[in-house]
């Protein structure tokens, strides 16, 4: 009597399923399998906004301690500018002496990616040139391009030849 | 499973499709969504605006719950066969029944003793001892060492010596701490080591939980298991009891001239009122005789032959039994910690709030209150659902109120803190509950030995959790740290609870 073929064969062990032989048993992803993921992804979103929303409670916002020394009022020329970092923290800023002779402060981040920004001179607009976004340099207000808000302002204070920066809104500025 | 699936999947195979291709468009959208959601919060959130972050989170959590329900609905690939369970026999029920309603007594009872110590502590020093605030902790605290180490041995005893014998040994032996502190409390020029001593003894009475528990799991069936051990989780009551009772009792010449001579107390007010302290502690002997006799005539010991304590003590290599303490330990844990940190929490974050800062001592016998209330109903709701969803349910709640609490850390937001903390100290109770039908449906008949370990590490959750609180506290300024850890560990938690007793392939699933 002929057993049928197959009968011989061994069954495949359990880890085969995870680590096929065949490239395409690999590549094969099924229709279950795919809903499983969607719903891991679903669950990750929900973390990563649970993070937002907790994370000011955990981890405080840098603030300014008091008023900080950037340079002297005769280093930086009209239309310049000058790039400075305050104590304790690693975020860029940037010092803007305009035309009309005022003074601005800005985080040199470009609130849509992070990229640097910079002060075009004479035309009283701020640059970011990684996608074309432009800031008011008097205000920060985004005039055009992807960047969703407005750029984060220190104030500026002036005390004699010295140029000092603050937090914006702090009883000192 | 139920039978809207089986039919789904028996009657109508050639609709997979139609089911799978309709469940991941709803999944996708889904994503979509959050992911919408996830960048507004971001944008705003960054703008220093917080107003949308808390209602898009809870909004993002309602769609993955939705998603991950629309899972269940995923046709199967093989076919479910019937099983048809047979209900266990239930022979001894009047007695089973009897013994439970005993136990549960005598718990309550155990418990007022245990806690006897942190209602007469606070009058301690107005009597005339000389106790300063540090050594009125340590008293408090000293009776949860023995309360909560001497489960282990007082879960074993049960099979060894019988339930009736062990549990009626262990209610005569609170005789000893009673009249040990009557005695003591007589005389004001008592040693701070000696009140010490005779609270951390008080302990030997929270151990009675681990007896009692062990004593009723012998009687009842799988099926009423939750329910049993849930109504005599009860026994928890007793706390609240000896709360209300001490301070009226110390009022009252009840014992004669066995109580001793009064002492005069100094109220807040500037008079002083005459208190026999003794008499917190004298008052619970008729109760405990009275319960010792219903124990010895009124039960029975449970027919089996005796078990060595040396071959029960095993249980500690099973892999279930620390599962269980872990779980235990979030549950129990976190609504004990929720009522013994709360002065704490009030007093560092709530002090500002408008209307003067919330009275501790009003607010946080809530927490237990509530969570032992709730605990025969996560019972009663683990047999009849299962033990294994009731616990994910459970610990998901209180994971997500964890979370939900840090918005609530600002003096004018009391409300909102105490009803979070409510509805946590709720669902740890239902945990509870479930927990404990859990260890017997897992454990089957080890569940003695192994309730002294899961309640022992309980009971020392209890402990730990405020300790890691004030540390937070004192470490970062604000205990935002300390809920989200809470809210991480229930995460993982929930996982364990999944992986063994809820997934459906797990072959310990309950």
């Amino acid at each position: 009597m002929d057993e049928p073929e197959n009968a011989t064969l061994k069954p495949r062990p359990a880890w085969e399923a995870d680590f096929p032989h065949e490239r395409v048993e690999a590549t094969h992803v099924s229709r279950r399998e795919f809903a499983k993921f969607l719903c891991l992804v679903s669950g990750g979103l929900a973390a990563g906004t649970a993070f937002v929303a907790v994370k000011d409670k955990l981890i405080p916002p840098h603030r300014i301690k008091g008023e900080q020394f950037v340079c002297r009022l005769d280093d930086v020329p009209s239309g310049g500018t000058r790039a400075f970092v305050v104590p304790g923290s690693a975020t860029p800023y940037i010092l803007i002496h305009l035309e009309t002779g005022e003074w601005r402060a800005f985080e040199q981040k470009c609130t849509h990616l992070s990229c640097a920004v910079f002060y075009k001179p004479g035309s009283d607009k701020i640059e970011c040139p990684c996608h074309n976004g432009w800031f008011d340099a008097r205000t920060g207000a985004v005039l055009q391009g992807p960047p969703p808000r407005p750029l984060p302002q220190l104030a500026v204070i002036i005390r004699g030849a010295d140029i000092f920066v603050a937090e914006l809104g702090s009883p000192l500025a | 499973m139920s039978t809207f699936r089986r039919a789904q999947s028996q009657a109508h195979p050639n609709k997979t499709n139609t089911l799978l291709v309709g469940i991941i468009g709803v999944l996708v959208l889904i994503v979509t969504l959050q992911v919408w959601l996830l960048t507004a919060v971001l944008n705003t959130a960054l703008g220093g605006d917080h107003s949308i972050v808390w209602p898009a989170f809870y909004g993002s959590l309602a769609l993955f719950l939705g998603g991950a329900g629309l899972l269940r609905f995923l046709p199967q690939p093989i076919r479910q066969v019937l099983v048809i369970e047979k209900p266990e026999a239930f022979v001894h029920a009047a007695l089973a029944w009897r013994t439970l309603a005993i136990s549960a007594v005598s718990l309550a009872l155990a418990f007022a003793v245990w806690f006897m110590w942190s209602a007469i502590s606070v009058k301690l020093a107005g009597a005339g001892f000389a106790i300063s605030a540090q050594q009125r902790f340590w008293i408090t605290a000293a009776p949860v060492v023995l309360g909560s180490l001497l489960r282990i041995p007082y879960g074993l005893i049960v099979s060894r010596y019988g339930s009736r014998n062990a549990g009626t040994f262990v209610t005569l032996l609170m005789l000893v701490p009673c009249i040990g502190t009557g005695i003591v409390l007589r005389d004001p020029n008592a040693s701070f080591g000696t009140l010490l001593f005779w609270a951390g003894l008080t302990g030997i009475a929270g151990a009675n939980f681990a007896t009692s528990m062990a004593t009723v799991t012998l009687w009842f069936p799988k099926r009423l298991q939750g329910s049993a051990l849930g109504i005599n989780g009860l026994g928890n009551l007793g706390v609240t009891i000896a709360q209300f009772t001490i301070p009226v009792v110390i009022g009252l010449a009840a014992f004669g001239a066995l109580s001793g001579n009064a002492l005069p107390l100094k109220l807040t007010n500037g008079t002083t009122q005459l208190v026999w302290l003794s008499n917190a502690a004298f008052i619970w002997i008729p109760f405990i005789l009275i319960c010792a006799a219903a124990l010895w005539f009124g039960t029975e010991n449970y027919p089996q032959p005796a078990k060595s304590l040396a071959s029960q003590l095993v249980v500690a290599r099973r892999a279930h039994t620390w599962i269980l303490s872990t779980l235990y330990f979030l549950t129990f844990g976190a609504f004990v910690a929720m009522g013994a940190s709360l002065p704490l929490i009030i007093n560092e974050v709530f002090a500002q709030a408008p209307g003067g800062p919330p009275n501790p001592l009003f607010f946080s016998p809530f927490a237990v209150l509530i969570a032992t209330l709730t605990r025969p109903l996560g019972g009663w709701l683990a047999d009849k659902w299962s033990a294994g969803s009731v616990t994910a349910v459970s610990i998901a709640v209180m994971g997500v109120c964890g979370f939900s609490l840090s918005q609530f850390l600002a003096p004018d937001k009391f409300t909102g803190f105490f009803w979070t903390i409510m509805i946590l100290c709720a669902a740890a109770g239902l945990g509870n509950g479930s927990i404990f039908k859990i260890i017997p449906m897992v454990m089957g008949a080890e569940a003695g030995p192994v309730i002294g370990f899961v309640s022992c590490l309980g009971a020392l959750g209890g402990f730990f959790p405020p300790l890691m609180l004030g540390w937070c506290m004192h470490r970062f300024g604000s205990p935002a740290w300390a809920y989200t850890g809470m809210a991480l560990f229930s995460l993982g938690c929930f996982a364990l609870n999944w992986m063994f007793y809820w997934r459906r392939a797990s072959p310990t699933r309950c």
